[in-house]
């Protein structure tokens, strides 16, 4: 079948009614007596609550009801679930307003709902609250010394689980008999996403029918559904619908269950009334989920000649004040399991302490695990190229897993299915001209200008998930996809997606896998996402995996939809169905193409069935649920280049180029567009980002102001390639390309620096590189 | 946060250390204060309206005097919760008589919370001490002219 629409750069369906404003967000929805809630949130890390005292707030006009956690859990409320259990973890409850302590600052104690959102806000400011300050950490190794404060009665040592993956012995073995070991000590600081939509929520209830509706910004429609409605509200799956309409980026931060989404839906029956809640960008910043936040000792060991003997890896990860829905998984099967990225690696040891703090949760942060598992690869091969005198590409490329290795089994659980690394990194050398740059350097430190070239060769995992493997490591669900294809009397055709678009473009992707399917034109297709009402279960979008996943179930039901429409064609040709073949949307016998049914010809009579073959169901329609058979494995390298003032320490990067390799692409413009996000969410991390707490665990960068998201002007033109190894195993050869610009991203940044910071013999300074911390160095190098 | 600094009054030491005693004029010395009335030995309830740019709200709180000795030395402790945070702070005033002038020793620290913390963090200290240099400035404008 000639292919029209796989592979073309189109521009994105959905962007016109974004860009001009007519796109329908959660916060733009109204309904008729809709009320407003807002939220009282302590401003104390730890503290017991003595009393709340609502009287002034309900004698507030326009104010309809004040609740706090105590009414919630007296009328039965549950604990909010994690979704994803290891052995022997310690699950303290987490209720959606806090009952007798508050944990982290922005916990929420009280909601206030009120006939306007102004009201409700001022409101909030009456409600009293008599809190007892207890002492409060937030710093995720402080938690761990004996006399730190506890978060939990159930964790008195404030440790959730202790996780290790890989052979401790061999390892430990492999490093005695090494040639040279280097070790490391990262922190990979705490992030705070930042979707340009806030979160928010609308719920109603139907007294009439007993059903709720349930409008959110879920990154997976279905999956709150079942929480909401099976865990903590108990209202019976079938009479809550959720609906997840345009949602402004998500990042991991709309995957989870939120206290906030339970408490609308839950006093939407206690007042009667519908109630919406928007966050405000100060209680985004300490309410939605943060991300990274490891404290990490790793060490690497050779041989003679420089290839790998072993790698270990110690690291601390701080949860927050309690689990977020997938919160155990990221620091451990997201994280450990990414360790041999794409090097030979005989033997790795990871040992991984998950630890509660007085701080808001943490949780999948794009890339989520796997940008913390590059970074201490990739600053590891650095660091032992730089002291074995090697460069630092070469030293790359002799451990790299050579092409005719695949299938390739780590030492840490995954089984890559396919790779081409050298192909990655040779194409990125040619496109920053290696050999001229590295010229150009030893020229420019002689004039006193310290630029520098750092790598990151990363792999990533995505494509989530196998079902029976994730089941056989703690989640609490199966990840595949769900899709419906129903085909219209007259031959249009909708898709409904379990997965979830917030950004990704797939209303555009899945319909060009559609219309080349079908022979049809795009138009034809419509994507339908985001309603529980209307899609069958569906797992979401999060881990890279709606056109890998997704995409896949999509095709499956296109070829279920193409073998009935088949059947129908040969019945109104009068030929065998074997001879019936399909093309660019038209049934004919096979060598006679000039006699022919249409595609809507075929859907016509799917629905008339007068002329109709026996055996056969009416309608053309089908579902499919695809479980992958592996996760996919996007890699490639990224190469930085950057200049480090000596005098002020501010970085500027003069170039980036990024080669991936995500296997086939359907469209490349929406593809670029995820590697640039990509890229400027990692050269953050790098360079700019970090959440920081206080002593007393208040959070100071809480704020815009403080908190340093990348503009414009701190990035550079990428300069973007790839190279093309199809994934195996799936019927797209797609893998996923969300993520890989913030995986690979900050430890090339990273490395960039500290290869421009070498003639001061400087090692490592901690993320984020501020000019700041780089001057400090530099400083304290020169005098010493 | 912490504060610390001395000013020196050009008045005497009973004249600095009566007003200092004196409800209304700690009310006056105190940023923001609306209300101050006694509601115990030395323990005064205060309504203040504080704020930092953006972040201003009205604050209840209470202030204890400790270790009181005249003329010289007390303690104190500003315990305020409002709806942007709670402010604990706890200081020492001292006073040396100088050649018929006044020296004043003060310091003090303060644990806030909440938006006051995380929004006006770097802002809070400087603010702070402006507002204490206010006041002290004030209390003396107001002892020398009576």
């Amino acid at each position: 079948m000639a292919t029209r629409y796989f592979g073309v750069a189109m521009k994105r369906r959905e962007d016109p009614r974004f860009i001009t404003g007519r796109g329908t967000y959660v916060d733009d929805l109204t309904l008729p007596g809709l009320v407003y809630a807002a939220l009282v949130r302590s401003p104390h890390a730890h503290a017991r609550i003595k009393a709340i005292h609502k009287e002034k707030a309900l004698q507030h006009p326009g104010v309809i009801a004040v609740f706090t956690g105590k009414d919630m859990v007296d009328s039965g409320v549950k604990s909010l679930p994690c979704g994803w259990l290891l052995p022997g973890m310690k699950l303290p409850p987490h209720y959606p307003m806090a009952v007798d302590k508050v944990r982290h600052v922005g916990e929420i104690v009280a909601v206030v709902i009120a006939q306007d959102r102004y009201t409700a806000e001022d409101a909030a400011e009456l409600v009293e609250v008599e809190y007892e300050p207890l002492p409060a950490v937030a710093d995720g190794a402080k938690a761990l010394q004996s006399g730190a404060p506890a978060v939990h009665d159930e964790a008195p040592d404030n440790v959730c689980f202790r996780w290790s993956i890989g052979d401790r012995e061999k390892t430990d073995e492999a490093f005695r008999r090494a040639h040279r070991t280097v070790k490391v000590e990262l922190v990979n600081q705490r992030l705070i996403p930042n979707a340009i939509e806030p979160r928010a929520a609308m719920a109603q209830y139907n007294p009439a029918t007993d059903e709720y509706t349930l409008w959110v910004t879920s990154q997976n429609p279905h999956v709150h559904r079942l929480l909401l409605a099976a865990f903590v509200l108990g209202i019976p799956e079938h009479k809550l619908r959720v609906i997840s309409p345009d949602v402004g980026g998500g990042f991991g931060s709309k995957i989870f269950l939120y206290p906030e989404e339970t408490i609308v839906t839950w006093a939407t029956k206690q007042v009667g009334r519908p109630v919406k809640w928007t966050a405000r960008r100060r209680e985004s910043f300490v309410s939605d989920a943060h991300g990274r936040d490891h404290i990490t000792e790793a060490e690497l060991a050779v041989d003679e000649k420089g290839k790998i003997l072993g790698m270990r890896v110690k690291t601390i990860a701080n949860l927050g004040a309690y689990l977020s829905t997938f919160a155990p998984a990221i620091p451990t099967y997201l994280y450990g399991t990414l360790l041999s990225g794409q090097y030979e690696i005989p033997t790795i040891y990871c040992e991984v302490t998950g630890v509660f703090t007085h701080t808001t949760p943490v949780d999948a942060y794009r890339g989520a695990g796997r940008p913390e598992a590059t970074y201490v690869v990739e600053r590891l091969m650095d660091v032992m190229a730089r002291e074995l005198g090697e460069d630092p590409a070469e030293f790359r490329r002799k451990n790299f897993i050579p092409p005719d290795k695949f299938p390739y089994q780590t030492p840490v659980a995954l089984q890559y299915d396919s790779g081409n690394y050298e192909g990655a990194l040779n194409k990125a050398l040619e496109v920053i001209r290696y050999k001229e740059l590295r010229q150009q350097q030893e020229e420019l430190r002689k004039q006193g200008r310290y630029i520098g070239i750092g790598f990151s060769c990363y792999i990533e995992a995505c494509g989530i998930a196998p079902s029976q493997v994730v089941g056989s490591l703690g989640a609490q669900a199966g990840l595949w996809e769900s899709a419906l294809v129903r085909v219209h009397p007259t031959g249009k055709v909708t898709v409904y997606t379990g997965a979830h678009t917030h950004g990704q473009g797939h209303e555009t992707a899945f319909a060009q896998i559609v219309a080349d399917e079908l022979g049809l034109p795009m138009e034809d297709v419509e994507i339908v996402h985001g309603d529980t009402g209307s899609v069958p279960f569906g797992m979401g979008t999060y881990g890279s995996r709606s056109l890998a996943v997704g995409g896949s179930a999509i095709i499956l039901s296109l070829q279920k939809i193409k073998e009935k429409a088949r059947k129908i064609a040969a019945h109104l040709l009068e030929a065998a169905e074997e001879d019936v073949v399909f093309e660019d949307g038209k049934f004919y016998v096979k060598g006679v193409p000039d006699r022919f049914k249409t595609f809507q010809e075929v859907a016509l009579q799917a629905y008339l069935a007068h002329n109709y073959p026996p055996g056969l169901e009416p309608g053309l329609e089908a579902s499919s649920f695809y479980d992958p058979r592996n996760f996919t494995f996007p890699f490639g390298t990224h190469i930085a280049v950057v200049d480090v003032d000596p005098e002020t320490g501010k970085v500027k990067i003069l170039r980036y180029v990024a080669v991936d390799d995500a296997g086939r692409i359907i469209n490349p413009l929406i593809v670029e567009g995820q590697v640039h996000g990509g890229i400027a969410q990692g050269v953050g991390q790098a360079l700019l980002e970090g959440a920081v707490y206080d002593e007393n665990a208040q959070l100071l960068s809480a704020s815009l102001l403080d908190y340093a998201l990348p503009r414009a002007d701190d990035l550079p033109s990428f300069e973007i390639d790839h190279t093309v190894t199809p994934c195996p195993h799936n019927p797209l050869g797609v893998k996923g390309i969300g993520e890989t610009g913030t995986i690979a991203a900050t430890a090339a940044i990273v490395n960039a620096v500290m290869d421009a910071l070498a003639p001061f013999g400087i090692w490592h300074i901690d993320i984020p590189l501020t000019p700041e911390k780089i001057w400090r160095a530099i400083r304290e190098a020169r005098a010493a | 946060m912490r504060l610390k600094g001395s000013y020196r009054f050009q008045t005497t030491i009973d004249r600095v250390w009566g007003a200092l005693m004196n409800p209304q004029v700690i009310a006056r010395l105190l940023p923001g204060v609306e209300r101050l009335e006694p509601i115990g030995n030395d323990v005064y309830e205060a309504e203040m309206r504080l704020g930092i740019g953006p972040i201003s709200g009205r604050y209840k709180a209470r202030i204890t005097l400790s270790e009181i000795d005249p003329p010289n030395h007390y303690r104190i402790r500003i315990q305020a919760q409002g709806p942007q945070g709670t402010v604990d702070a706890r200081g020492t005033i001292d006073l040396t008589a100088d050649d018929g002038e006044t020296v004043m020793h003060y310091e003090g620290e303060a644990t806030v919370t909440g938006l006051l913390m995380s929004m006006g963090a770097r802002l809070l200290e400087p603010t702070a001490q402006m507002l204490v240099n206010q006041g002290l400035k004030n209390l003396e404008a107001q002892l020398t002219s009576s």
